[in-house]
């Protein structure tokens, strides 16, 4: 659906120039959900800006729903970016059009009639639960119910891709999740693709199937979202995970020497970590029944990455050192990855 | 009333024919001035915001152009642009005297002065809303009319209002070129004389036409602001 075939982007700045994007190759499939993560100022606004041409990649292509947007008269590309919405953090929407007005925008004009405008307008209103406030303001609406009529507006034209940068980023947890929800539903019950921005994990992990992370203008790693989350292979996607999940609060804890982290000779802490999807065996009262070992659990955490959980526990076990090893080997053959953060088994 | 009229302005209700001729003079110049201004400067503001780097038609040479004779026309003091204009004025007018030869200074002189404010009103335009605006298809001359000028109206009026009243008080300089108008009458008419009825009968028509023009515009701003 759509496709980066090495584009780069460079700004020329007051005396140095900054390479916002530099050879990214990505390709994002019809009717997926993709997300693009990064820290602040690794380029993803620059890279989605890209994908519609607001941005014009100094080499590379752009190709979108087989059409090469690199190769298109700025006449045609207008009319490219009709099939291409957009969202954006701070909405923008038109502050002198009441909410009808601004999702009638992009069909003003356009050759259909007045009436059919103001329809259209209205039932995607209706689609975004927003009828009742088609003569508002933007001024007098919330940043939820904003970016609501930024989204039906994006809808106008009947794109069949919607790029979202930051579109959550300024609304809170309760606000993101909704607009999370209506996101989904453009996705499952029209279809669209959608590429959303954000440095939010929590939106990754709700809403899409692949990902990609950024890092100073380069995509250093892409995959499904559960096998990036599960097994993150770059520095910054570990940073971005752990910073998500707190089963690495251990390792401040154990830093800290908290009481919990003590270990007495012959026991070990160990942080055990789920792989697979949609394990939920009863894993701790296995491996105490099979292996006849105690195990304390410190603490747990399990998220879900989509529709499955991903996650970890952290345990104190303690038990013969044999049994101790024969339960880590169990649990290997699982496919549950076995980390011993702190070891006294040989002092015993 | 009348005889308090006559009272308070004895000189001015003497004669009231040039009063009412220097009015409707005033009006006639400010009229026609303000429309032509208001025309042009919109354009050139327009047209600066447009060829500005990272504007929606950046085109340097035009933006250096536009930017350089702006300044250098709003430097010039308004009498000696009369001067300057002289030939001009009577080629485009066929005169160089009277109402219609003073309208092309005042147009000179006021329209770089309203194409600052249309450019700054228009800056002030959020850039999201173009980025938006592009985003949906939209093209330039789109964006100019759907956009740069529906969001910006407020400022685009508070500035011509600003632009409007400075233009009557240029026109208080039309009697250099015998056009005549409410300043005019009351240097000549009054001051002169030290009819000083004269004086404060001119006075209080200049500001009620610029209560007028400032009520007008204040209303226009808040018209287009939500
Ligand atoms: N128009 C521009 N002119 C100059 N530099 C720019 C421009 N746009 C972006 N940059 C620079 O390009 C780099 C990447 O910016 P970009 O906005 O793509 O980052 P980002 O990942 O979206 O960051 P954030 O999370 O803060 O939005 C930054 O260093 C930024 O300063
Ligand atoms: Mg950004």
């Amino acid at each position: 659906m759509i496709t980066l075939e090495h584009v780069s982007k460079t700004f020329a700045g007051s005396g140095s120039s900054v390479h916002a994007v530099r050879d990214v190759s990505l390709e994002i499939h019809e009717g997926e959900i993709f997300g693009i993560m990064g820290f602040s100022g690794a380029g993803k606004s620059t890279l989605v800006r890209l994908i519609n041409l607001l941005e014009r990649p100094d080499n590379g292509r752009v190709v979108v729903d087989g059409r090469v947007l690199t190769d298109l008269n700025s006449r045609e590309l207008s009319q490219a970016r009709k099939k291409i919405g957009m969202i954006f953090q701070q909405f923008n929407l038109f502050a002198t059009r009441t909410a009808l007005q601004n999702v009638s925008f992009p069909l003003r004009y356009s050759g259909m009639r007045r009436d059919d405008i103001r329809e259209r307008a209205q039932e995607l209103l209706r689609f975004v639960e927003l009828e009742d406030k088609a003569d508002s303001y933007p001024s007098q609406l919330s940043g939820g119910q904003k970016q609501r009529v930024a989204i039906a507006r994006a809808l106008a034209s009947n794109p069949k891709i919607l790029l979202c940068d930051e579109a959550t980023s300024a609304l809170d947890p309760q606000t993101t999740t909704s607009i999370l929800h209506l996101l989904k539903r453009l996705n499952s019950e029209l279809g669209i693709t959608i590429v959303i921005i954000t440095h939010q994990m929590e939106v990754v992990k709700q809403v899409c199937n692949r990902v990609a992370v950024m890092e100073a203008g380069r995509v250093v790693e892409t995959g499904d979202v559960f096998d990036i989350f599960a097994n993150p292979q770059q520095p910054v996607t570990q940073s971005f995970v752990s910073a998500a999940t707190n089963l690495s609060r251990i390792h401040k804890l154990i830093e800290q020497d908290a009481p919990i982290t003590r270990v007495k000779p012959g026991e070990c802490i160990m942080r055990m970590k789920y792989l697979e999807r949609s394990s939920s065996e009863a894993l701790v009262s296995q491996l105490s029944r099979r292996y006849a070992l105690d195990l304390n659990i410190i603490f747990g955490s399990i998220e879900m990455i989509g529709e499955n959980p991903l996650g970890g526990l952290i345990v104190t076990v303690s038990g013969a050192p044999e049994s101790i090893n024969g339960a880590i080997q169990y649990l290997r053959d699982k496919n549950v990855e076995v980390e011993v953060l702190v070891d006294a088994r040989a002092a015993r | 009333m009348q005889g308090l009229l006559a009272e308070l302005f004895p000189h001015v209700v003497e004669r009231p024919q040039d009063f009412l001729d220097s009015i409707v003079e005033t009006l006639i110049m400010t009229g026609w001035s303000g429309t032509l201004m208001l025309v042009f400067g919109l354009i050139l503001g327009v047209a600066l915001t447009a060829t500005k780097p990272r504007g929606i038609l950046e085109n340097r040479l035009i933006y250096q152009v536009l930017d350089k004779a702006i300044n250098l026309l709003r430097s010039i003091p308004f009498v000696i642009l009369i001067a300057l204009l002289m030939n001009v004025t009577r080629l485009l007018m066929g005169t160089r005297i009277g109402v219609r030869g003073v309208i092309p200074p005042l147009v000179v002189g006021s329209t770089p002065f309203f194409a600052r404010q249309v450019d700054s009103a228009l800056a002030e335009v959020d850039p999201g809303l173009i980025e938006a605006a592009k985003s949906m298809g939209c093209r330039p001359l789109g964006i100019i009319l759907r956009v740069y000028l529906r969001e910006g109206t407020a400022a685009i009026a508070r500035g011509a209002t600003i632009t409007l009243i400075s233009l009557i008080g240029l026109t208080a300089m039309a009697g250099y070129v015998g056009a005549g108008g409410l300043g005019d009458y009351a240097i000549v008419f009054g001051y002169n004389y030290n009819r000083m009825d004269v004086v404060w009968a001119s006075v209080i028509v200049i500001v009620l036409i610029v209560t007028v023009i400032q009520a007008a515009g204040t209303l226009i701003a808040r018209k287009n602001t939500h």
